[in-house]
């Protein structure tokens, strides 16, 4: 591992770390609303912060990402089929 | 009379990688189901925000920072254990599963404190969600350990040099561990 490769991967830590408090300077500071947007734009960064660089997938071939994409889009697919039943159908907590 | 063949390499990953991801494949659904189910059923109910301000928050900062550490130390053992320097490659695994075991035992005493003032997987919607989906986590992290435990003997032991690329599987498996992480935290602390 080069000098370079260990300076990236603290640089990366940093960012997360980094990104951890702004997400958690996010739920205090701002409206509920905005604070939720922000929280979950962050984790969806920090999610591919680790999965590009500590997972090595930015230097993966196509059947690697095909492997991954595959299955998140079925969950995705899931998330936008069950949505309305469950928001315009109240239940109790 | 001389013939002439024609050989192609044909580009292949490595089939320990493909299987892991292959593994790491089934995973996202098994995953991804449980937080869409708790995603809508959340955004369809009430009572969820007040439920959640009973878990305690610090120690849900502390392992995120612990896990995300974590992963910063398996990509430092996979960098030693390739520069075939096993003494380093031990001790970032060795830190990996020291930290694993602080992440749970953090969860534990977690647990134990939400248990102690009567928050149970029955007492309601919102708690079967988090102790299901922490649970479930914290199976996989139990499992990450283990992985990494054995690669930590290896090391030490000097039987890693045949098997370096396990180093990069296991990083493969923990990191996935902590990406559920990053999406749990959010939703059952900040939401």
């Amino acid at each position: 591992m080069s000098n370079a490769q260990t300076r990236q991967t603290l640089v990366i830590w940093y960012w997360l770390m980094a990104l951890v408090i702004v997400s958690v300077g996010a739920s205090v500071v701002l409206p509920k609303a905005e604070a939720l947007m922000l929280i979950f734009t962050v984790a969806v960064i920090k999610a591919l912060l680790v999965a590009r660089n500590y997972m090595h997938l930015k230097h993966e071939k196509a059947i690697i990402y095909a492997i991954a994409l595959v299955p998140l889009a079925f969950v995705i697919i899931f998330l936008i089929g069950m949505f309305p039943d469950f928001v315009y159908h109240a239940t109790k907590p | 009379m001389t013939t002439n063949t024609t050989t192609f390499d044909i580009p292949t990953e490595p089939y320990g990688k493909v299987g892991t991801w292959w593994f790491l494949a089934s995973e996202i659904p098994t995953f991804g189901a449980i937080l869409v189910a708790y995603i809508v059923m959340r955004l369809g109910s009430t009572g969820w925000t007040e439920a959640s301000h009973h878990l305690n928050f610090n120690i849900a900062l502390i392992n995120t920072f612990i896990l995300l550490t974590s992963s910063m130390t398996i990509v430092m053992a996979h960098g030693a254990a390739q520069d075939r320097d096993f003494k380093r490659a031990a001790n970032f695994l060795g830190l990996t599963v020291v930290l694993g075991l602080g992440f749970l035992g953090m969860k534990a005493f977690e647990y134990s404190t939400e248990i102690s003032h009567g928050f149970l997987p029955s007492s309601g919607m919102f708690w079967s969600f988090y102790y299901a989906m922490t649970g479930l986590h914290g199976l996989h992290v139990v499992a990450g350990i283990i992985i990494n435990l054995v690669l930590w003997i290896q090391a030490t032991k000097g039987t890693l040099a045949h098997h370096i690329h396990r180093v990069e599987l296991a990083g493969l498996y923990w990191h996935f561990v902590d990406i559920v992480w990053i999406f749990l935290f959010p939703l059952l602390y900040l939401a």
